[in-house]
């Protein structure tokens, strides 16, 4: 009872007030807040003060890539920065997703649409719309003398009507002043061309897009273009720049705008570190506006995750080192043990899949849906321990389970849990001090929690779902309700299930029929939008299994997904301390109808489609993954993807899939590619959970390449308790 | 036009439902539950101007009710955050004592110099600190060390070098009681600039009242011993 000695909280006896924290007024504006608000509300929750600022931010421009207003300049973005920006002038606007995917390294994905885009004013206007992506490097880091210089790849993979590559050179100076000079090329090298250094540049074949352009980099007339900005306080910066783009499309061919100077000036505004604001006078006859938000995955917007404290560990006095250990034979004294041990970790949602104790040793089985970190989940559970078993267990050894599979085993010494808690550098100390190893088999006389099983859950949560870059509108989302229930029947096999709901939205707007020459595998998208409400997304029976050491196995029947049902099986190989993992993966699956219903007779579609997958880990948090096979549409090719993800979660990639369909049978975009994003819900709530929310944007969908989207992969699984990212997260272990 | 503002609001009124909806989750895991309570307080935070901070009730405390509780009891104040809190021991450990307030934070001191917080927002997880002998010693030098959970959930380890100086004898009053003191500060230099501690000594053993640098967000916790 060492745990809880001061019992009630004083205050509730004093009638004192224990804890006084500024007075949150509540706010009307809170409950009438839409929900786009409400979102735009999150990110504004860490508008703090700012920091104290040694020196400038790199700053973005209009194309969302750091820069001065148009132009773009030599320097990266801080290691790991997520930017959204939106930027308007005259006919034009873009909004940029940016990713600064290492310290020299930044990708951005843009949607970009030009207003009144016709030749001679006599057709009804149109709006042009298209996507691009960018790559930066920086080459040269900033020194005392030297500038910060980087490499730019503008629209280089897309129909490259914005292709510009550039290399641009920025100086800060005294702390307050940036200066950026560069050399572009392409659409960068548009207006005042000094000659083409490089040779001529050749023509383009535009066709259905998504072709690198590598024939064309830093080719054909080459301009040079300038900018400086001022930091005038933390929150003002002034900007002025000369700009090389001579917009001879939108300006020239096109007429829809005004290119009268090269000459651009902006004020911005810093509202908060996530915030930033711009308004500019552009090429001498348009205003513009821009809006940057930009997060920092590292940084948590909510703030460390709170919680509770923890409860302490519990030392062994002299007076119970004695104890008789007669307990450990007797079954009703074991049943005693764990039922303590499960009240215990009930505190942080946990629970025990089972428990075994002999007379130096203890195995806990662990169950842990709530906490997104393994270590803080263990290290709660090792102080837990420390509480309810007797004083000559030495060892123990916590053994996380998901799905009821075992993962791995971490052991700690009960005496350096004891000697380490108050110790300076207490979490590296612990660190050395455990092994994580293969989880084993489940000892001899291990005691379930006869309450865990059979297990019932249900949800009733709200679901949005997003469709991007329909021409008519680019951005559709539905908002609505999904119920979704899980039974547990034994360990590993779980029976589960989720039905929607639309509340409001416009997803089912788009009636752009599919024109895809593949089996319609995604393409139609649409059509279950608009027949499948509600709809039944999923209802699957799935087994999980460890056949042997370091396999891992999944096999699931039923309605895997909202598009397809069938069977899926796939077996993993994944040590715990490997940075490698190889995969296989099965299906055979028939097409649902679009109704959302039971039937899969609509599309007389069914396909067996499978996967060969590597995984490797480098260190940092960025994942590598290789899958070869058959996809969804019959189609044979392989999909490379790179992720990075961050300790507290936060995970952002992208992904390219090359399979034997033609480009021209593809369709727009040639082939399958997309970045993917996802959120753990306590970076916004500051409340343990593990829940996430995500998306994948693709710039367009069809049906090549694609992939069944079963739920439950081992992969993501399995990797939480083994050894690379429990190291990532060990910082928590204490907390 | 009339048609598109009617559109426009029953898009308002379904988003609004959907706004419920969203605050409404709910399901049969009770750890789910409080989603609500804690996605309030976001949207709370994000759009209601900054509030001034209340004015703390510490006057309103008497050595009476202190007495009248017995328990022991300390007092912490930070002044970053505007909290002043009256908070009860709830462990103590190998001699450390851990003490609570009832919202799940935790503070805990080695003979009254803090050595961890947890659910502070950042926490201090560990620290490498002088004892009350070095802290007394007017003239002695130490190293410190601070380790706060920092972006990223990695360890940020800060460092610091740090000498003592008296600043003389001062008669302390804490809640109605005069305590003879020193008054002991810690200057340190390192790795987060200049932090200085201070220190309220009795007979060089027990600190009655500290000011004490806890990580770079909170700054300074001051922290009175109510109770003897």
């Amino acid at each position: 009872m060492l745990g809880r000695r001061a019992g009630k909280p004083l205050a509730r006896r004093m009638g004192l007030p224990i804890l006084i924290r500024p007075d949150r007024q509540p706010s009307k504006v809170e409950a009438m807040m839409p929900l786009r608000q409400s979102v735009l509300a999150f990110v504004l929750g860490s508008a703090v003060a700012l920091p104290a600022q040694a020196e400038m931010w790199p700053t973005l421009n209009f194309s969302g890539v750091t820069g001065v207003i148009d132009m773009p300049s030599g320097e990266p973005a801080p290691d790991g920065t997520l930017s959204l920006t939106s930027g308007s002038f005259g006919p034009i606007t873009h909004t940029t997703l940016s990713f600064q995917l290492a310290p020299r390294l930044s990708g951005s994905f843009r949607y970009s649409a030009v207003r009144d885009w016709n030749y001679d004013g006599l057709q009804p206007f149109e709006t042009y719309y298209d996507r691009s992506f960018d790559l930066r490097y920086q080459v040269l880091r900033e020194t005392r003398y030297l500038p910060s210089v980087t490499v730019g790849l503008q629209d280089f993979i897309g129909t490259g009507l914005s292709s510009g590559e550039y290399v641009a050179a920025t100086k800060t100076i005294a702390g307050k002043v940036k200066v950026t000079a560069g050399l572009g090329w392409g659409r960068l090298g548009s207006y005042g061309s000094i000659g083409s250094p490089l040779g001529q540049r050749p023509g383009l074949t535009i066709g259905v897009g998504g072709k690198v352009n590598t024939g064309q980099w830093f080719k054909g007339p080459a301009a040079p273009f300038a900018g400086v900005e001022w930091q005038a306080n933390d929150r003002w910066t002034l900007k002025a720049e000369y700009s090389s783009d001579a917009y001879v499309e939108e300006s020239g061919t096109r007429g829809t705008f005004d290119r009268s100077s090269p000459f651009n000036f902006g004020v911005e505004y810093q509202h908060s570190q996530t915030l930033r604001f711009g308004l500019y006078s552009m090429y001498g006859s348009e205003i513009g506006a821009a809006v940057h938000l930009t997060l920092n995955p590292k940084r948590r917007i909510a703030g460390e995750v709170t919680g509770p404290a923890p409860v302490q560990v519990a030392l062994r006095s002299p007076a119970t080192a004695g104890w008789s250990d007669a307990w450990v034979s007797d079954d009703r004294m074991a049943r005693a043990t764990s039922k303590a041990l499960a009240t215990r970790l009930a505190v942080d949602g946990m629970g025990v899949e089972a428990l075994s104790v002999t007379q130096s040793r203890a195995q806990l089985r662990l169950r842990n849906p709530v906490l997104d970190n393994g270590p803080q989940a263990i290290g709660r559970a090792a102080r837990a321990m420390s509480h309810v078993l007797p004083a000559s267990v030495e060892v123990f050894e916590i053994v996380p389970v998901v799905n009821g599979i075992a993962l791995s085993k971490v052991t700690i010494r009960r005496s350096d849990l004891e000697a380490l808690e108050h110790a300076p550098n207490n979490d590296k100390l612990l660190q050395d001090r455990i092994t994580v190893t293969e989880a084993g088999r489940l000892p001899a006389g291990a005691l379930g929690d006869e309450g865990l099983y059979p297990r019932f859950t249900w949800r009733l949560s709200p679901y949005a779902q997003v469709s991007y870059f329909d021409p008519s509108r680019p951005f559709r989302i539905d908002v609505g309700a999904r119920l979704s229930a899980r039974y547990e029947i034994t360990p590993g096999l779980i029976l589960s299930g989720s039905v929607i709901k639309k509340v409001a939205g416009n997803l089912g707007d788009g009636n752009r029929p599919s024109n895809s020459k593949l089996q319609h595998v995604r393409s139609d998208a649409d059509l279950y939008f608009n027949d499948g409400d509600p709809a039944l997304e999923r209802l699957t029976l799935a087994w999980y299994a460890r056949p042997g050491d370091a396999l891992y196995s999944r096999v699931t029947v039923g309605y895997l997904e909202r598009m397809h049902a069938g069977v899926s099986a796939e077996m993993l190989w994944k040590p715990v301390g490997s940075r490698l993992a190889l995969g296989v993966e099965a299906n055979y699956t028939r097409q649902r109808d679009t109704d959302g219903g039971l039937g899969v007779g609509q599309y007389d579609y069914g396909v067996a489609s499978g996967l060969v997958s590597a995984y490797y880990t480098f260190g940092d948090g960025y994942i590598a993954q290789v899958d070869v096979g058959r996809y969804l549409a019959g189609d044979t090719g392989a999909t490379i993807a790179m992720d990075r993800e961050f300790a507290n979660g936060v995970k952002v990639g992208a992904f390219a899939s090359f399979t034997n369909v033609s480009a021209k049978t593809f369709g727009e975009g040639s082939f399958d590619k997309g970045i993917r994003v996802t959120i753990p819900l306590n970076w916004l709530l500051a409340k343990p959970t593990r829940r996430t929310f995500g998306t994948t944007i693709r710039p367009v969908q069809r049906d090549g390449g694609a992939r069944l989207d079963v739920q439950g992969r081992l992969y993501d699984t399995v990797r939480d308790y083994h050894k690379g990212r429990l190291d990532d997260q060990w910082g928590r272990v204490w907390r | 036009m009339g048609k598109g503002v009617a559109l426009m609001t029953r898009s308002t009124k379904s988003m609004l439902a959907a706004l419920a909806l969203l605050l409404a989750a709910c399901g049969s895991d009770p750890a789910e539950a409080p989603l609500l309570g804690a996605l309030a307080v976001v949207a709370k935070t994000a759009v209601a101007p900054r509030a001034t901070p209340a004015p703390a009730a510490a006057a309103s405390v008497t050595r009476q009710q202190v007495t009248d509780a017995a328990v022991p009891l300390i007092r912490v104040r930070i002044p970053s955050r505007s909290i002043e809190s009256f908070i009860t021991r709830r462990d103590s450990n190998s001699g450390t004592e851990t003490w609570f307030t009832n919202d799940g934070t935790t503070f805990t001191l080695r003979n009254g110099v803090l050595i961890s917080t947890r659910a502070l927002q950042p926490d201090l997880m560990s620290a490498a600190t002088p004892t009350v002998a070095q802290l007394s010693r007017a003239g002695g030098s130490h190293q410190r060390a601070y380790f706060i959970l920092g972006d990223n959930d990695g360890m940020q380890r800060l460092s610091f070098d740090c000498t003592v100086a008296s600043q003389g004898s001062v008669r302390l009053t804490v809640i109605e009681r005069v305590y003879a003191t020193t008054h002991m500060q810690e200057t340190c230099t390192g790795d987060a600039g200049k932090i200085v501690n201070d220190y309220w000594i009795e007979r060089g053993s027990t600190i009655r009242q500290s000011r004490q640098w806890t990580n770079p967000t909170v700054e300074y916790t001051e922290i009175a011993k109510l109770t003897d």
